[in-house]
């Protein structure tokens, strides 16, 4: 039988994690795909304050250049600048 | 009608009455009281200075629903001048209030920036609360649409240390239709 192995991303889950609990999304962001657009599924411009605030929480300030609308376009988007922040 | 209504159906008689002009900017926002109470009890601290302004925090005096109001403010202001996309610091955005009541949105750094390269000079913003929703419209306009001046009305002045500030003219605008 063939598997294939999906890596787990510790960074996308914790994204996909505060955006269930701060995003407000219409849909569960756990099986949100990962380049839909936050917007479209439901994130208002104050939900998408409060999902900064817990991303800050979890990955430390997030400098004011990335604090723009294309970073929290999509869960690809936002793990991509938290793994910047982390360096990795 | 309620008083926060008749002030929107005011400004937008007096909208109407300008010239349109592609160089006019609008922006509008609602936002929930009880969205602002979920990020107050889930950030507390955190958010209020992330967000607002020494002035505002001091304005609102803890108020839930006065911060609905600014934050609605801030929101419509990024709307009208295309903000979306820059580096956003939320506190560059400031409402205040005048002597008379009154508010008045003052834009300061980046967001000044956005608004002036935009050609707006003058700026005007009005709030509402309704049914538990607050909300507010920012409309920008360059300075030679503005109507005549109301002689009454004080001049933009330049701030301190060299910064100037978009300021709020909604009498002009009021004077022009009524």
């Amino acid at each position: 039988m063939n598997t294939r192995t999906i890596e787990f991303d510790p960074v996308t889950h914790k994204v996909r994690e505060v955006l269930a609990k701060h995003g407000r999304l219409s849909q569960d962001p756990v099986t949100l795909d990962d380049d839909a657009s936050l917007n479209e599924a439901g994130m208002t411009s104050h939900a998408s304050v409060n999902v900064m605030l817990a991303l800050e929480a979890e990955f430390g300030e997030i400098p004011d250049r990335m604090l723009t609308r294309s970073v929290f376009q999509s869960i690809a988007s936002i793990t991509r600048a938290m793994r910047a922040l982390q360096g990795l | 009608m309620t008083a926060s209504v008749q002030g929107i159906d005011a400004l937008t008689q007096a909208v109407r009455g300008q010239r349109p002009t592609a160089a006019m900017r609008v922006g509008i926002d609602a936002v929930a009281v009880s969205e602002i109470e979920r990020s107050l009890a889930s950030f507390g601290d955190r958010f209020v200075q992330r967000m607002f302004t020494p002035h505002e925090i001091h304005a609102a005096k803890g108020s839930a629903e006065r911060l609905a109001a600014r934050f609605a403010a801030k929101e419509a202001a990024i709307k009208a001048f295309d903000m979306p996309e820059a580096a956003i610091d939320w506190r560059n955005i400031e409402l205040r209030s005048e002597a008379s009541g009154r508010p008045s949105l003052h834009l300061y750094g980046p967001a000044l920036a956005s608004a002036r390269a935009l050609g707006t000079e003058v700026l005007s913003v009005s709030l509402a609360h309704e049914q538990g929703m607050a909300i507010a419209i920012v409309i920008g306009v360059p300075e030679n649409n503005s109507p005549r001046a109301n002689t009454a009305s004080p001049k933009p002045r330049a701030r301190k240390h060299g910064k100037s500030a978009v300021t709020n003219h909604k009498s002009q605008i009021n004077q022009q239709g009524s």
